[in-house]
């Protein structure tokens, strides 16, 4: 990231913080002690550290994942889907294929299978008919919600909680165990941040990848294997989505709710791009946004904003960190136009 | 072309607009502080004097059902308590509950109201991990020392309405929309059958769930069928939006209001309604709790304590009718009278309660079964 | 009657010197097609934009029908009823034809007024589909009736069937022909001699930013030798490469390549250059690396990445190569000026972009490279130099695909020269047999 892109960043969640800030006047609140407050909640107190760091686990390993084919220019947007299903998949280890043994090593590498098998799908789709895999993306990602409510509800519906909407818990060797007071996820996501790193920015592929990202044309004339490039790339992505799903089930919920599809893989979408899809920056901008996420009730509580107040700091945010390089395009122009 | 110089100028503007919305920001917020803001000095709080109170609310406040008759108790226990500062987070996720407790006790609340039953084990886990905080958690059955549980005999203002509905009916066949297929859900359903076979004994009450409790589109479609394919012309409803009310409306059948007032919705179709006055429990546990004299018990309050009541008959109610409801809501209110009393049968002919007997708070709050003539599957029918 | 547009010793300066029109008079009469012919670098695209009002002469007048207009603006050219119609569709492309021409003439009477002219015209005009499902000649139409629904009285249209194919163009010019008729006026720029002849009632022939011939079309031959500089002493051309080797690489059935020397594709752009090119690199890649410097030669670069891996990605495979050592090779022998070659290549100047472009892939060639107009743009020197580095890597054993549209260029660097004309080749010649006149013929599309 050059010095222009990461000030264009800051100004970028500087100006969605200010927006925001109006909305929480707006409401009879002050801007600056409900963002100190919202701070102090989401990382000075423990208790929402752990929870923090948790969904900044979560983010990371799915913005890691993005990463690989964002930069590549393929647009995923089915992390949602992936986490999901990569999820499911893990519950069927669990709840339907008796193993003998309770351990999560084997539903973990299941839902990385079958999350990478869900992303590999339009991928396949986009290398070998040119389907735009933005769409097939998105609807998968329906697909993936319609198939968790039919385990949620229907066949793996826990019988003894007055039929609410929950899976059974699963027993404690499946579980994933705390790490020095972190939740799993966390200490997992700096390990997956750092191979999508060398991945990315270190190996043959990677630079494949970003050279097919930035130009389709050189690497076709290069001879690069496109197969390996979209739908290796697009595995890989699936392959991380399934593990945060599958580890967010394993180590935090430890059941299926309705909630569990709780869309972190669409946030994933807005850190990767803050991130500007390099994996060691999304880890960044996901321990923010999940301070943000967790730290949001804070402002309800402190202000008064109802709960949509987080989607205008998302969009506002969003907008600008996508539009950043065309207004820097427009600055550039303006001056040429002028010299 | 646009030149530089007019590309400053709508910039220009834009930041004046900027500025001016700020400045706007400003004039808004209210000048007189209403809220004492929070001591930060951790003493006590009858010693400061102050009890801050916070609500976790399942959905948004103005969903005119479940949420907003709490957020109504919420006020009315403002308004009456001059000690207590409330606040409230709106549809925080079933699952969501840990971080949003979490941030209300580090903002200072004192007690806090965990008002679904999703909740339960997230406010059972945040009592053991704050234990010289009060928690009150709504619907569920686990309580600790100082997590006590609450809800309102909602059943009683539902049979009355039954009595209503098995008057009106032409048809003889009642309609009923419900969320999930809970005990709490099942024991309105049979007060609602109970009361509506006990003036008219030909009556049947069809049943279809739809999974959710906030699902205007699902609560229409099955109002919708219950209308269009069951013939029904009387239709109540357990799930918290008007969505029912307003069906009924259109296709000329009656309904009822559900946990507020909702005659807006349906002006001809609204027959009475169930009312939950949340705030009478609120007020009780709150002056306990600053008075230092709370005991941590369960809450299951109705006509008696004042927590339930129905909305106004409207006239299409047969007078007769309203007499006779008049007359029970008298006698609840002196604990003289209660729906479920024997002799009860279910559908599959077991006798739930022999004659003159009284189900026990136990078989209610485990009721899932189905009296004779209540029609629709039960998943997890006993 | 006064011409419709009428324009008086046109000078135009750019800023960084070059002198693009000297002096250049034309006039339009009412109903007249009137051809504006030339080479690339003729001045006929700066003429065109004086006309329309985009650039400012230095000096010189301009009168619409009779009057002196100052200043001219677009905008105040397409009220005095002067239109363009630019070589690349300007149409929003999701939208339909006539939501197109409704942008531009959003009134009430625009309905009747396209229905007048459409069924005086007689022609298939497709108006209902989205712009970007209809074929090229279909938007040229479309273009030029909203023109004409907006008060056209002269439409300045610029190589209008270069993508298009015959029958398109025989289309569109029945069409020009009727409106013609009816008194609207057009300036048709090609570099298409046969179809100049067919359609034009005069035309004007610029070179070197002078007016060489204005008047009927007459004789083409005459034509097409005043459009060319004829300065050329070609004799010399006849010394190269006797020893020619004459074993050929067959491509598809489509070019033949020379075993070792350049085959140079001539032709104006447009006319299939670059889905030649690609077929070709394609077609030998399968033997190994081809060097291969595309048309535009962003498609050649990674711009945020530095120049080491500018070169790195075309040969990413290929661990054997010091890259580093390689890129400063480079840079030295192509003199490309950057600070560093860890820079991202976007910092670079289009030159040094081209130059270190075109230099890779000679460098980086064993056995084939295609260069798609490797010299345009650049300077005089640069020129020469890539030349000399072509030869060589000929001598290396090189063989090289040369595409490039000045003859000039063609007869220096080739060993065998093919013509190519919408999508055809002709050749190839040896460059010691070949007639110049014909080459030049033939680029304009005449005997074929």
């Amino acid at each position: 990231m050059d010095i222009r892109s990461f000030l264009s960043t800051i100004v970028s969640v500087l100006v969605a913080l200010f927006v925001y800030g109006l909305f929480i006047m707006y409401f009879g609140g002050d801007p600056l002690d409900a963002y100190y407050r919202m701070f102090r909640n989401s990382y000075l107190d423990p208790n929402g550290l752990y929870e923090t760091l948790r969904l900044a686990g979560s983010l990371a390993i799915l913005s890691a994942g993005l990463s690989l084919v964002f930069k590549a220019g393929i647009w995923n947007i089915g992390a949602e889907g992936q986490y999901i299903i990569g999820g499911i998949a893990a519950g069927y280890m669990i709840y339907v294929f008796n193993i003998g043994f309770e351990t999560p090593v084997i539903p973990i590498l299941v839902g990385m299978l079958v999350g990478s098998l869900y992303s590999a799908v339009p991928a396949y789709l986009k290398y070998k008919l040119d389907v735009n895999e933005v769409l097939t993306t998105l609807m998968l990602n329906y697909v993936a919600l319609y198939i968790l409510y039919y385990h949620v509800y229907g066949v793996w519906r826990d019988p003894s909680t007055f039929g609410f909407p929950v899976t059974p818990e699963i027993s404690m060797g499946f579980r994933l165990p705390d790490i020095l007071g972190m939740n799993f996820l966390f200490p997992l996501s700096i390990i997956v941040s750092i191979v999508a790193y060398y991945i990315l920015f270190r190996s043959k592929y990677g630079f494949k990848l970003r050279v097919y990202g930035e130009n389709r044309e050189a690497a076709k004339y290069s001879r690069y294997n496109l197969f390996t490039l979209i739908v290796g790339s697009m595995a890989l992505s699936g392959l991380a989505s399934g593990l945060a799903g599958t580890g967010d089930f394993l180590s935090y919920y430890h059941r299926f709710k309705p909630g569990y599809a709780a869309g972190l893989g669409y946030t994933a979408i807005i850190t990767t791009l803050v991130g500007e899809s390099n994996p060691i920056y999304t880890l960044i901008s996901s321990i923010f946004f999940a301070g943000f996420l967790y730290g949001s009730n804070t402002i309800s509580i402190v202000a008064g904003v109802p709960f949509e107040g987080i989607y205008i700091f998302e969009g506002v945010l969003l907008a600008f960190i996508i539009s950043r390089r065309y207004i820097g395009r427009w600055v550039k122009w303006m001056g040429a136009e002028n010299s | 072309m646009v030149d530089r110089r007019e590309a400053l100028k709508v910039i220009g503007i834009g930041g004046a607009a900027f500025a001016l919305g700020a400045g706007l920001g400003y004039t808004l917020k209210p000048t007189t502080e209403a809220i004492v803001p929070a001591d930060e000095s951790g003493k006590p709080p009858v010693e400061r004097g102050t009890l801050k109170a916070g609500w976790v609310y399942v959905g948004p406040i103005g969903d005119y059902g479940w949420t907003y008759a709490h957020d109504l108790g919420r006020r009315y226990a403002e308004e009456r308590l001059d000690f207590l500062e409330t606040v409230y987070v709106e549809s925080v996720a079933e699952d969501e509950a840990m971080p949003v407790i979490t941030q209300l006790v580090n903002e200072g609340a004192d007690v806090i109201f965990t008002t679904s039953f999703g909740y339960m084990d997230d406010t059972i886990k945040a009592g053991e991990k704050y234990p010289d905080k009060i928690f009150m958690h709504c619907s569920g059955y686990k309580r600790r020392e100082n997590v006590g549980t609450y809800f309102v005999r909602l059943y009683q203002p539902y049979y009355l309405n039954g009595l209503m509905a098995g008057a009106v009916t032409e048809t003889n066949n009642l309609g009923y929309v419900a969320a999930h297929p809970i005990p709490e859900v099942v024991r309105h359903i049979n007060a609602f059958h109970l009361g509506a076979r006990e003036v008219n004994p030909d009556v049947k009450t069809y049943v279809i769930w739809i999974n959710a409790w906030y699902d205007p589109e699902k609560a229409r479609s099955a109002a919708q069928t219950l209308i269009d394919q069951f013939n029904c012309d009387v239709l109540a409803f357990t799930e918290d939006t008007p969505t029912v009310l307003t069906v009924a409306e259109e296709a000329g059948a009656y309904s009822f209001s559900h946990y507020s007032d909702m005659k807006k919705y349906g002006p001809n179709a609204e027959l009475s309604g169930q009312i939950a006055n949340w705030g009478i429990i609120y007020e009780d546990v709150l002056l306990r709790a600053y008075h230092g004299v709370w005991e941590s018990k369960d809450y299951w309050w109705g006509f008696y304590e004042g927590a339930v009541d129905i909305t106004p008959m409207s006239n299409k109610v047969p007078k007769d009718i309203q007499n006779l409801v008049n007359e029970r809501i008298e006698l609840m209110r002196t604990l003289s009278f209660e729906p479920f009393r024997g002799p009860l049968v279910d559908r599959k002919g077991r006798v739930r309660a022999k004659a003159g007997e009284f189900l026990t708070r136990d078989d209610l709050w485990n009721m899932m079964w189905f009296l004779e003539g209540v029609e629709g599957d039960l998943p997890g029918e006993e | 009657m006064p011409p419709i547009l009428e324009a008086r010793n046109i000078w135009v300066v750019y800023g960084d010197g070059t002198i693009a029109n000297k002096g250049v008079s034309i006039s339009i009469e009412k109903g007249e097609i009137h051809g504006l012919l030339g080479e690339n670098g003729a001045g006929k695209t700066t003429l065109v934009k004086v006309l329309y009002g985009v650039v400012q002469p230095v000096s010189g007048e301009i009168y619409v029908e009779g009057s002196r207009v100052e200043r001219l603006t677009p905008s105040k050219a397409r009220s005095l009823g002067i239109f363009m119609v630019p070589q690349h569709s300007i149409l929003v492309s999701t939208l339909t034809g006539y939501d197109n021409i409704k942008l531009s003439y959003p009134y009430e009477d625009l309905d009747d007024k396209l229905d007048n002219i459409l069924s005086e015209l007689n022609v298939l005009i497709e108006l209902d589909k989205p712009v970007h499902e209809l074929p090229r000649g279909m938007l040229k139409k479309i273009e030029v009736i909203r023109a004409l629904i907006s008060g056209a009285k002269l439409i300045i249209l610029d190589e209008p069937t270069s993508v298009m194919s015959p029958i398109e163009v025989q289309e569109l010019i029945r069409m020009l022909d009727s409106l013609a008729n009816r008194g609207v006026s057009f300036i048709y720029i090609s570099h298409r001699l046969d179809e100049v002849v067919e359609i034009c009632d005069r035309i004007t022939v610029l070179r070197d930013g002078s007016v060489v011939y204005t008047g009927e079309v007459g004789d083409v031959s005459e034509v097409y030798r005043k459009m060319f500089r004829s300065d050329l002493s070609y004799e010399k051309f006849r010394l190269v490469k006797e020893q020619f080797n004459i074993e050929r690489v067959k491509i598809d059935g489509l070019l033949e390549m020379p075993k070792e020397g350049v085959h140079v594709i001539l032709g104006v752009e447009g006319n299939g250059q670059d889905v030649l090119a690609r077929r070709i690199v394609s077609k030998l890649g399968e033997y190994g690396f081809v060097g291969f410097v595309p048309g535009k030669i962003e498609e050649a670069i990674v711009p945020n990445m530095s120049l080491v891996d500018n070169l790195r990605f075309r040969v990413v495979d290929d661990d054997g190569l010091d890259y580093i050592k390689l890129t400063e090779r480079i840079v030295e022998r192509y003199e490309v000026i950057t600070e560093s070659i860890y820079k991202p290549i976007s910092k670079l100047s289009g030159g040094n972009i081209q130059r270190f472009v075109v230099g890779r892939e000679l460098e980086l060639s064993d056995k084939y490279t295609v260069l798609e107009f490797p010299t345009r743009g650049l300077d005089m020197r640069s020129m020469k130099l890539i030349h000399r580095r072509v030869q060589e890597a000929v001598e290396r054993g090189v063989s090289i695909i040369y595409f490039t549209e000045d003859i000039e260029e063609a007869l220096e660097v080739g060993d065998l020269i093919s013509i190519i004309y919408r999508g055809r080749l002709n050749g190839p010649y040896r460059v010691g047999d070949i007639n110049i006149d014909k080459i030049k013929m033939l680029m304009s599309g005449i005997g074929w």
